[in-house]
């Protein structure tokens, strides 16, 4: 066995959160985000760049999630228990449901709160990283977004405040991102000499 | 079982409780399946000396192994078996009780 050898508890949790661990998947979704506070053209080749730049985010995710498979292997997670199927549901049902009417609102009644952000910024909160364990720095990231969405009701535009939101959470999940990857290829402890 | 919690130290099922089979068998009891590369980055192990720990489990009926190819690529998969899951979770109570133990215990006094 090699010198370091990670306690069982975190084999355990490492195994059981494999995928949630790989800090570089979420990497394009950050820059995706932090794209908003800059200025770029609304269209790219005829495709709406907000769609362009979420596309790239997505792909992004599992592209870079097959680097993890080639490097570290493969774990085929266990199916979630009952808890995680409703955190699942809420999920869809916010994403599908909800997001869409709280863009519609802060886009054609301009209120005094960013609505959606708000929105985003809870689900952070509520569900905080859709593993088994609740993240810290994923919670901690929700109230900060939280206070970002009351920022008109301070007189900030909410153009910038848009902006703003996007930039920083973007930017909180890419240190989140990073630190991650380094405490999973950390994790790893180094190989034997395969003449052994 | 003796009463001393030292002594039943040595009564733990040893095919389970060698390091390195212990961690394999940890890991593979928080997912469904994982893959070799998956196992030797985890121990650190070589190539051999994962084979054998995984053959031993597999002699045990501790685990499964499939090997498949993906494309050109063989890959060797592994799973626990449910008589493996029930075992490793004996193994753990037993640790535990084990651990108990030893914290309450007082060495006999010699007359």
């Amino acid at each position: 066995m090699a010198q370091t050898v990670p306690a069982l508890n975190d084999i355990h949790d490492l195994a059981a959160n494999y995928s949630d661990r790989q800090g570089l998947r979420i990497v394009p979704m950050a820059l995706a985000l932090m794209a908003q506070a800059f200025p770029i053209p609304t269209r790219f080749f005829g495709i709406d760049t907000m769609i362009l730049v979420l596309a790239f985010g997505v792909a992004g995710y599992f592209l870079i999630g097959r680097y993890y498979e080639r490097r570290f292997g493969k774990v085929e997670e266990l199916p979630d228990d009952g808890d995680g199927r409703e955190r699942f549901l809420v999920q869809i049902l916010l994403a599908v449901l909800c997001f869409p009417i709280a863009l519609a609102i802060d886009v054609g009644a301009h209120p005094r709160i960013f609505i959606s952000g708000l929105l985003i910024a809870l689900w952070l909160i509520i569900t905080a990283w859709p593993s088994r364990r609740i993240r810290g720095e994923y919670l901690s990231m929700g109230f900060v977004l939280v206070a970002f969405s009351f920022l008109p009701l301070a007189g900030a535009p909410m153009r910038s405040v848009g902006s703003g939101y996007g930039f920083w959470f973007g930017f909180m999940l890419l240190i989140a991102a990073v630190r991650d990857h380094i405490s999973f290829i950390r994790f790893f402890p180094a190989l034997e000499h395969q003449g052994e | 079982m003796s009463n001393q919690p030292f002594e039943q130290l040595a009564t733990l099922d040893r095919l389970i409780h060698e390091p390195a089979r212990l961690s394999i068998l940890t890991a593979l009891s928080a997912c469904k399946r994982a893959d070799f590369l998956f196992l030797q980055r985890l121990t650190g192990l070589s190539k051999g000396n994962l084979s054998g720990h995984l053959a031993k489990l597999e002699e045990g009926g501790l685990v499964h192994i499939e090997k498949s190819f993906e494309g050109k690529i063989p890959r060797t998969t592994i799973g626990l078996t449910s008589e493996g899951r029930k075992q490793l979770e004996h193994h753990w109570n037993d640790l535990e009780r084990i651990r108990k133990e030893a914290t309450k215990w007082k060495p006999e006094k010699e007359d």
